[in-house]
């Protein structure tokens, strides 16, 4: 029993880590602008064909694949936001948002299947079935290389966000979009990247995902409920909020699963709703997130 | 009414268009009336309605009441009090009673009350509020001041001028009530103008918004007959500009006078004031709708429309009850809404109301055997001559489309086969498909078309367990038998409908029989090649987990130790953590109640993470799906990797192969093409065609009987025999299996079958 707990641990953290390359994006795009991005389940999905698309053509390592996704998704990022978010204003603008990003999600999941069809795929490199043995336990590369990725991601937005200009920026947004345009930041601006960053690691989560799961134009939408669910749970806005939830989440949920498989989906939300009840912001709150 | 003709004389003075429609009022109601107008030409056609024309005004002063409407403060002294006036006869003959009908200053009124009175008449004051229009639809009323008693004596005959008069006190104060509502009258239509142009300029037309605010609480009489002049721009004069400002003037200085701040009439006085001063003082007051459309920058046009004034439905009812009544009538062209049918159901069902219709004009002339039967529906026996319907609903659109095309061709190919073999019975085969959209309503709507108004003889099941479920108990309650291609879940079978009837027949593999092969070759190794341990992962689903189940406990039984057995949720985005624990159990023999192909994909490639490779594995769905299958796992890891599966078109059985080339020689392709709902859809068809025929007609209490009695029937996919709950015990099952390097998918359970190929027996390595 007690190997199947270390077990379930391992498999928690490592699982972990590739939802939180998932989610860094989508917490980075609620936190700051208000807009809780529906499409990015979808996104996931988009860089995970981007990926296999680059491997399965020209032979590109998933790893080094990335240098061509991530900036392809930061510019596909800005796009949608310049076309379907810019527009919207206005007291109902979050939820509208909420539905506007929902609509790209249906538009990119369409174009998806027209490209790509109905079929399961899955990315495949030696990394992704090789494993090394450490303590009795299999580490698969992937998980690993993944892990690492991000950690490296968390860092590079930290340092991004707490050590720029733009960072200040964008968190003086965060804290008051009027005060911030008053003291002459370029607040439409500041939205565009910052959703096309969000987007753009969205195509590391992607590749990482695509590695461990196989993929069609449907599967997005597993994946939103439990991202949402990890963001608010690590607070939103927060990056390393999100790698500690992701972590948190699916190691919870691997240790239930030991026992009742039926039952760890269920813990996985109440354990939400429990944490919420204590510590209503996350475990990194917005306020504790500006604060910074 | 008053008819007492020994009551008052009556007399009128002034019959123009007020006076005209008020004085034919009285002589309606039978008073005795003496008419005199300066021009004679004017009285006439009170004359021929029945009144006394008088040649001179003083003629009328032998009347007890005179009744008298002119234009204004100058025409009432000198038809009063003038040389050829009412008092100039020369015998000193006065009436008793004046009203005063005509809107005419205090001044003019008083001066006339103190003159007549020496004479003994007295002077009623009654200005009357509404148009001759108004008058005529019998809605107008007057206030009325002066003596009480000669208001007592007057009031039965001003009563019978319209919806009856209100006395309000001595001398000259009715022209007060008289002012305040012309008040009232000119603020009101302004008020109209600007909601009008409002609305207009928000697109609405002039029409609808005033029918619509004339049904409401805030539509008056007047609302109501000012509509038509507003929505055709009719300003023909009813009631001048000039002559309401007069108004204006005379009630704000009242108000002035009696220090009563009136601040929406005084803007509403400078509104009229500006109509009068653009030319429109002669227009109708209604012209305040012209001029507040320009203020708005808003250009009117008549929208020259049938408008109704509010004030047709009185006067026609009061002097015509048979005349139909304005309310309440029937839109031409727009069809009544049918609460009870959905607008789907309209649209789905079109062709079965089609075919409904078509039924019930030909019922009288058909044959009396149809007629009869047909009431008795579920029993029905056609006579040789009719032909034998059948009904069916199938998803032809919508989620399940796929499979219910398929399935059309499959009936039809069948019924095809068997009308040109000379029928069943001797009767030709008539087929009745209803599309129920995939939706588990729409196939409960669909049947109860076929089994209550078409009364088909037999029913033909659709093919999913999620539309099987609510459509059996409609089966059961009409009495039929419900054969059906798939569907199997045990949902079906053990629903309260089924469990009570025993009416559904499944004639394919239950769902929860397809591991039994798998499961009867382990039990065909001898005890030392037989793997010792098992693990039984499940996803939550209907059809994943009977399956899996099943083969647990008949693997137990066999001695096959179970090291794993857990229902994960169907849903899980994730399968990393279970997976792990399968192999971390190390099971020889993985049985997994999977239901598509990641799920699979995710366990196969978890295992190669964790080396682990089982000697057999066994998934419920996903290893079927071919090119998809192999494209997400990789041709190697896909070798040995097996799934239970259902008919196939190679199978060799000679009706199969049979019904496989009459499909393509039908609708073309090859026998690869022939999908299984095809072989399921014509084997539903085989089973009942062997019903029919056994009992002798389309008794379905027979037809259940019959499916029941654990005969053995054929099918294009092996024997069909029904056990008590409708499942095909005897059902063929097979599993097939990816081998020759992930280049073939052989079927290979059970072992001998004509066809099957050698298992692959140990499960190689992975590969990728």
């Amino acid at each position: 029993m007690a190997r199947e707990i270390y077990q379930a641990i391992v498999d928690g953290i490592l699982v972990g880590g590739v939802y939180a390359l998932m989610a860094v994006g989508l917490t980075l795009i609620f936190g700051v602008l208000d807009i809780i991005n529906i499409a990015q389940g979808v996104m996931v999905i988009l860089g995970a064909y981007l990926s296999y698309e680059l491997a399965a053509r020209l032979h590109i390592d998933l790893f080094l694949g990335l240098l061509v996704t991530v900036p392809a998704m930061f510019v596909i990022g800005i796009v949608i936001q310049w076309a379907f978010i810019r527009p919207l204003r206005g007291r109902e603008r979050t939820s509208m948002t909420l539905l506007v990003s929902y609509a790209v999600a249906l538009i990119i999941e369409g174009i998806l299947y027209q490209t790509f069809g109905a079929d399961d795929r899955q990315l495949s490199a030696w990394y992704v079935t090789s494993t090394v043995h450490v303590f009795g336990f299999y580490l698969p590369y992937i998980y690993l290389f993944g892990f690492a990725l991000a950690l490296v991601l968390v860092a590079a937005l930290y340092t991004l966000l707490y050590r720029t200009g733009f960072g200040r920026s964008v968190r003086a947004t965060m804290q008051d979009e009027t005060a911030a345009r008053l003291v002459g930041i370029n607040i439409s601006r500041v939205a565009a990247i910052t959703f096309g960053i969000g987007v753009a690691v969205t195509a590391v989560g992607g590749m990482v995902y695509g590695a461990t799961n196989s993929f069609n134009p449907n599967s997005g939408y597993d994946l939103i409920s439990r991202l949402l669910a990890i963001i608010i749970l690590g607070g939103l806005g927060s990056i390393g909020g999100a790698l500690v939830a992701s972590v948190f989440m699916i190691t919870l949920e691997s240790i239930v699963d030991i026992w009742q498989p039926e039952w760890a989906i269920v813990v996985f939300y109440a354990a939400l709703v429990l944490v919420l009840l204590f510590r209503p912001a996350g475990f990194f709150g917005r306020k504790a997130v500006r604060a910074q | 009414m008053v008819g007492h003709e020994n009551a008052h004389r009556l007399g009128w003075l002034g019959t123009g268009r007020m006076g005209m429609e008020m004085a034919s009022r009285l002589i309606a109601a039978g008073c005795d009336l003496a008419v005199y107008n300066r021009s004679s030409a004017k009285a006439e056609p009170l004359v021929r309605l029945g009144a006394k024309p008088v040649s001179a005004a003083a003629e009328l002063a032998t009347t007890d009441i005179v009744f008298i409407t002119v234009g204004s403060s100058d025409d009432l002294i000198s038809a009063v009090l003038g040389r050829d006036g009412l008092m100039s006869g020369a015998d000193g003959a006065a009436p008793r009673v004046l009203v005063d009908c005509s809107t005419v200053s205090a001044e003019a009124s008083a001066r006339i009350r103190a003159e007549i009175a020496d004479r003994g008449t007295a002077l009623l004051a009654a200005p009357v509020m509404g148009n001759p229009k108004v008058v005529r639809a019998g809605k107008m009323t007057a206030a009325v001041s002066g003596p009480r008693d000669a208001f007592v004596m007057a009031e039965p005959y001003l009563a019978l001028l319209g919806r009856g008069v209100t006395y309000v006190g001595d001398g000259e104060v009715a022209r007060t009530v008289k002012l305040c509502h012309n008040l009232f009258l000119g603020v009101v239509a302004q008020s109209l103008a600007e909601i009008t142009v409002l609305a207009e300029k928000s697109g609405i037309s002039r029409q609808a918004f005033l029918a619509c605010l004339n049904k409401s609480v805030m539509g008056s009489l007047f609302t109501g007959y000012k509509a038509p002049a507003y929505v055709n721009l009719d300003f023909e004069p009813t009631f001048t500009a000039t002559l309401l400002r007069k108004d204006f003037d005379l009630g704000l200085a009242a108000a002035r006078e009696h220090e009563v701040p009136m601040p929406v009439a005084a803007i509403v006085h400078q509104l009229i004031q500006g109509l009068v001063g653009r030319g429109y003082g002669d227009a109708d007051f209604a012209a305040l709708l012209q001029q507040q459309a320009e203020s708005a920058g808003l250009t009117l046009v008549s929208e020259h429309a049938d408008v109704p004034d509010g004030l047709e439905t009185t006067e026609l009812t009061q002097t015509s009850t048979s005349r139909t009544e304005q309310g309440g009538k029937e839109e031409p062209g727009v069809r009544p809404n049918l609460p009870w049918l959905p607008k789907r159901a309209f649209a789905l069902s079109g062709a079965a109301v089609l075919s409904v219709s078509v039924l019930a004009a030909c019922s009288s002339s058909s044959s009396s055997s149809t007629s009869t039967s047909s009431s008795s529906t579920a029993s029905s026996s056609p006579s040789s001559s009719t032909p034998i319907t059948i009904g069916a609903s199938l998803s032809l659109t919508g989620d399940f489309s796929t499979d219910g095309q398929n399935y059309k061709q499959g009936y039809e190919l069948w019924a095809s086969d068997v009308n040109a073999h000379g029928g069943l019975l001797g009767h030709q085969v008539v087929l009745k498909i209803l599309n129920d959209a995939s939706s588990p309503t729409q196939v409960v709507t669909n049947y109860q078309t076929l089994f209550a108004t078409d009364h088909v003889n037999l029913a033909f099941g659709p093919f999913s367990s999620l539309l099987t479920t609510p459509a059996s108990s409609v089966a059961a309650r009409y009495g039929y038998a419900f054969v059906e291609g798939a569907g199997g879940a045990p949902t079906v079978f053990n629903s309260p409908a089924n469990l009570a009837d025993h009416n559904v027949f499944d004639v394919s593999l239950p769902i929860k029989d397809e591991m039994v092969p798998f499961v009867n070759y382990i039990a065909g190794l001898s005890p030392s090649q037989r793997p010792k341990t098992a693990a039984y992962p499940m996803a939550d689903d209907p059809f994943a987990t009977p399956p899996v189940q099943l083969a647990q406990s008949m693997l137990q039984a066999l001695g096959v130790k179970t090291v794993y057995s857990k229902i994960f949720p169907e849903e899980v985005a994730d399968y990393k953590a279970p997976a792990d624990q399968v192999a971390a159990s190390g099971a020889q023999i993985v049985v997994l109640g999977s239901t598509d192909v990641p799920t699979v994909s995710a366990f196969m490639q978890a295992f190669e993470q964790q080396h682990y490779t089982p000697k057999l594995f066994i998934a419920a769905a996903g290893p079927d799906q071919g090119s998809a299958f192999i494209s997400a796992v990789g041709k190697g890891n896909a070798v040995g990797m097996m799934v239970p599966n259902g008919w196939y078109p190679t199978y060799a059985n000679a009706a199969s192969q049979a019904m496989v080339q009459e499909y393509v020689s039908k609708y073309g392709g090859t026998a690869s093409d022939v999908s299984a709902d095809v072989a399921e859809a014509y084997s539903v068809g085989q089973v009942m065609a062997q019903a029919v025929t056994a009992t002798g007609g389309t008794d379905n209490a027979k037809i259940i009987a019959y499916l029941h009695s654990g005969v053995t029937l054929t099918s294009v996919q092996g024997p069909v025999k029904f056990d008590s709950l409708g499942e095909n015990g005897a059902a063929a099952a097979f599993v097939s299996q990816w081998q020759n390097g992930g280049n073939s998918f052989n079927q290979v359970l059970p072992v001998g079958e004509a066809g099957s190929v050698a298992i692959i027996a140990t499960k190689p390595a992975w590969t990728s």
